[in-house]
């Protein structure tokens, strides 16, 4: 789910860079450090605009000063229970991922329903029921996210599409 | 045991997991709960403002690209103006007493029927009518692009 929140960053400038300039530092330092980044709960998908940028404190010790920026970002972050549109990445035996923006979240076989059997025809794997329901790589599918783990900089998700009104998407 | 005792644990601990969110029949939403969230439709319009107002151009991440990729091809609703319209209909809903994940979770899963509205958004039970939900889900189709 996309939300519109306001964020907060620390960040350090060197006293190099003390001058005019300053601020145009500390935002392209903002960008770069924050626009992209993935927490492992939530990832920033581009920052809005900046609120505030406070006023400096030097650090003691090291003549560093400090900037605490206050900003608004589209962040994206996926719940348990959530139910979300993806498209499928790739097709193995006892299942499919499926990617949803930058997360590809594992439908596992358990988590298919029976009809929808793994067929290889050709090159290419899919699961289908032979009558119109097909998940192949390219397919989109809504799937209710079971459960997520996050670890620095990743997120790792499995979803389920055993239940009334998820699978394949008409397309 | 000979040998030095070793200290309980060397590595610095990770942070507590926040853990236990959730959007099932109960909402947790740990801190996103009460900010404002974006269907896909919107976010793909905000996007592309963003990037059209220019100034610092576009990230190249990965997260950006596929993003943008991703609402491009989700978006129910293609045209701003039709994405505005949308807003205010479901923005209604936030007056009866819906969150703010539910009304973007409709406005983004445009579903037919209330059954298959509450079906998949666990935590409507009980918030809107029967009759409230056709209507507003009728509103919406109405404004489906199907091209």
């Amino acid at each position: 789910m996309f939300f519109v929140k306001v964020l907060e960053h620390r960040i350090h400038l060197h006293p190099s860079f003390f001058g005019a300039q300053a601020s145009a530092y500390i935002l392209d330092q903002l960008y770069r450090d924050r626009e992209g980044s993935n927490t492992g709960t939530m990832m920033i998908v581009a920052i809005i605009d900046v609120d505030d940028i406070s006023e400096p404190k030097i650090v003691p010790g090291s003549g560093y000063a400090e900037y605490d920026v206050s900003f608004r970002a589209i962040v994206w972050r996926p719940f348990r229970g959530e139910v979300v549109d993806g498209m499928v990445s790739s097709v193995v035996n006892n299942g499919f991922f499926v990617d949803v923006g930058g997360l590809s979240v594992f439908v596992s076989k358990a988590m298919i329903p029976q009809q929808l059997k793994y067929t290889v025809e050709g090159a290419t794997p899919s699961f289908t029921d032979g009558v119109d329901q097909t998940v192949e790589r390219g397919s989109q599918v809504r799937l209710r996210i079971k459960g997520i783990r996050g670890e620095m900089g990743q997120m790792f998700a499995i979803g389920s599409i055993r239940e009334d009104y998820l699978g394949p998407l008409l397309q | 045991m000979a040998g030095p005792t070793v200290p309980q644990s060397l590595s610095r601990r990770r942070p507590a997991a926040t853990g236990d969110e959730e959007a099932t029949n109960i909402l947790k939403l740990g801190d996103m709960t009460d900010t404002p969230a974006l269907s896909v439709a919107e976010c793909k319009v905000l996007l592309e403002q963003l990037a059209n107002k220019g100034g610092r151009g576009t990230s190249n991440s990965d997260v950006y690209t596929k993003t943008r990729e991703y609402v491009d091809m989700f978006a129910r609703f293609k045209d701003p103006k039709t994405v505005t319209q949308v807003d205010a209909i479901s923005s209604g809903l936030l007056m009866k007493g819906l969150t703010h994940f539910e009304r973007a979770q409709l406005a983004t899963l445009c579903c037919d029927s209330p059954d298959e509205a509450r079906t998949l958004i666990p935590s409507l039970e009980g918030k809107l009518s029967d009759e409230e939900l056709q209507d507003v889900l009728n509103d919406i189709s109405k404004l489906r692009d199907f091209s």
